[in-house]
């Protein structure tokens, strides 16, 4: 809710030169980029991009070949161990199916990173966890088991988990992957609205225009075969005015439905 | 109070209201801080009304609201009546959603020790009845492979041969080798009392050859090989691989089941083989020690021991390859995809305990069987 502009703000997360891939394969090269405070980005690209492996080394699960990767003040990229284990304190992942703990119940999922991060009592956590579980709207589910739960109702489950220790910033894998239409758009609604009441920064993977053109005040399309960014802007203008051809194609889709514009906070 | 970074939150009773002033940055800080000393404030106050105030609240985080909606909860919980005042449009919207659908009357329930006693009952008669079913289908679909062998997947099946026979000989090898040298060395020093030290080689003849060469080679097969058909075909049921299979109209009792059922039945009884000769090899080990020669122990074991007590071990190695397999895939099968990785680890589990006790109680249903018929 900040009204300072995000671009005159410290980036979220900073990649300078970034070279990401597996072993000595190089997937994506020299990419440079600054996700801005508050904004929500969208990452995309064709199948075999590059998404799903750069946003591995975003989230520090590996490493980049080369370049930087800043967020919080260190690089991600050359930080040891124990600094990286603060560094993953500023940020929340919700995977592509959810992966919440099928052992536990929904309202124990969000409780887990607060008992691991926290000295909070058991029931200042519940409340906590309640109170996320509130803002993605499934705070009757609190109880329940995640098995119990619909595909859209687990990925709202894992964004409460997400929020658990009010990171800055939350990484989606494929949010919409599985999920109908209208459960999707709710989705993106949900994605808006916490953007908006509590300024997280959203980095979301994915390719489903709906949702670019739904919620995204960015979007950064990758291509593997071109080796890294192809181009990043507002996705509005560049599906009308990139000189890129194949960012007007991939925009350019048949067939999606495009919502108004949002204005970013 | 002034606005400051740091959280403050004052509650105080004024005229019959407790009023509660959250100030500055209402945030997991302020919750560690706080929650302690508020909590128990607002839980032991008298007054019937509370008012929060949040005019002085300068941001407000998740952690906050739980915060704020926490003691608001513990108030309404005795019967107070909250207020909120000074609330701004963006922190209204906040406390808004967060305290959507709350319910605190949705906790999982507790069952009583006779529900859970029942439970169990009925999951045993359950567990039984489906093994009777699952044990009728792969009869029908191993008659049929026996009319048309080609149904029979060969290449599968010798590699499940290969996995629960070959792989597994080193370690029965071992305790083999081991069972039948312990056993020696036990007996040994109970029989010289009586100068009977050669009789030792009886006691190994007997013990490995109808008992302990199968029912060792069953128990490793049942932790190796069991486990790993539960396992596989599990995580196969929770990656829908078993569903794909259905809708090509491929039985998975043909495809999955039968393959192992074949491999288990065949290589059980060939490694107890395996496992008698390191027995009985490991006993002369003892024997040779004390003195006596190959010749004479070998000799005494084929006193003690005929072709009967050989093929009861081979029947029983048989009967217990088949309860593994069959046990095996049930659980396999049985995983609840819905559960994921927890079910697949539970039905492994199972599988191996449940094995060991059908093959225990096989064993002895088989060894009073074989005495009754005098064999």
């Amino acid at each position: 809710m900040s009204t300072v502009s995000p671009e005159t703000l410290e980036p979220a997360i900073r990649l300078r030169g970034v070279s990401v891939g597996y072993g000595s394969h190089v997937i994506l090269k020299d990419l440079t980029l600054d996700i801005r405070q508050g904004e929500i980005i969208f990452i995309g690209g064709g199948s075999g991009a590059g998404k799903t492996t750069l946003l591995s080394n975003l989230t520090t699960l590996n490493r980049p070949i080369a370049g930087e990767i800043w967020i919080g003040g260190i690089d991600v990229a050359s930080a040891a161990e124990d600094a990286l284990q603060s560094v993953r304190r500023q940020f929340g992942v919700m995977y592509q199916l959810g992966a919440l703990f099928n052992s536990m119940t929904v309202l124990e999922n969000v409780m887990l990173p607060m008992e691991e991060f926290t000295n909070l009592p058991r029931e200042a956590r519940e409340e906590v966890a309640r109170a996320k579980l509130g803002l993605v709207d499934l705070a009757s589910a609190a109880a329940k088991m995640p098995s119990e739960l619909s595909g859209g109702m687990q990925k709202r489950a894992a964004i409460a988990r997400a929020l658990a220790l009010d990171a800055p910033i939350i990484f989606l894998d494929e949010p919409s992957a599985g999920l109908d239409p209208m459960t999707s758009a709710d989705l993106d609604s949900l994605i808006q609205t916490l953007n908006e009441t509590l300024g997280v920064t959203f980095v979301i993977i994915s390719h489903e225009l709906a949702s670019i053109f739904a919620i995204a005040h960015r979007f950064a399309m990758i291509d593997g075969k071109r080796g890294g960014l192809v181009e990043v802007g507002d996705p509005r203008v560049m599906r009308d005015s990139s000189s890129d051809p194949l960012v007007r194609k991939f925009l350019n889709r048949q067939g999606v439905a495009i919502h108004s514009a949002p204005a970013p906070h | 109070m002034t606005e400051t970074a740091t959280a403050q939150i004052s509650i105080t009773d004024e005229a019959g209201v407790l009023c509660v002033r959250p100030m500055g940055r209402i945030d997991a800080a302020a919750l560690t801080s706080h929650w302690d000393a508020s909590a128990a404030r607002v839980r032991t106050s008298a007054t019937q009304s509370m008012s929060v105030d949040l005019s002085g609240v300068t941001q407000l985080d998740g952690a906050g609201l739980g915060l704020i909606l926490g003691l608001e909860y513990l108030a309404t919980a005795r019967g107070c009546v909250v207020r909120r005042q000074g609330v701004t449009e963006a922190h209204a919207r906040l406390l808004e959603m967060a305290s959507r659908g709350q319910d605190r009357t949705l906790r999982a329930v507790n069952q009583g020790f006779l529900e859970h006693i029942g439970d169990a009952t009925m999951s045993i008669v359950a567990y039984v009845k489906e093994l009777v079913r699952f044990r009728g289908e792969l009869m029908l679909a191993l008659l049929a492979a026996i009319r048309n062998p080609r149904q029979l997947r060969w290449g599968d099946t010798m590699r499940e041969m290969a996995v629960v026979g070959a792989h597994a000989v080193p370690v029965v090898a071992l305790l083999g080798f081991l069972i039948g040298g312990i056993i020696a060395f036990q007996t040994m020093a109970p029989f010289a009392k009586y100068g009977a030290q050669l009789q030792v080689a009886d006691v190994v003849g007997v013990s490995i050859l109808r008992e302990l060469g199968p029912l060792i080679t069953a128990i490793l097969v049942a932790g190796r090989s069991g486990a790993a058909f539960a396992a596989t075909i599990g995580t196969m049921k929770v990656g829908q691989e078993v569903d794909a299979l259905r809708t090509f109209g491929i039985a998975p009792m043909r495809f999955l089941v039968l393959p192992r059922f074949v491999a288990c039945v065949c290589m059980t009884p060939l490694l107890a083989v395996f496992a008698d000769l390191m027995g009985i090899a490991g006993g002369s080990v003892i024997m040779m020690s004390e003195g006596f020669s190959f010749r004479q122990y070998l000799n005494e074991v084929q006193v003690a021991v005929d072709a009967s007590s050989f093929l009861q071990g081979l029947v029983k190695a048989g009967v217990f390859g088949a309860l593994i397999a069959v046990i095996g895939c049930q659980r396999g099968l049985a995983t609840a995809k819905e559960d994921g990785a927890r079910a697949v680890g539970d039905q492994t589990t199972k599988a191996v305990v449940s094995s060991i006790v059908m093959i225990v109680i096989a064993d002895a249903i088989m060894g009073v069987f074989f005495y009754t018929i005098g064999i």
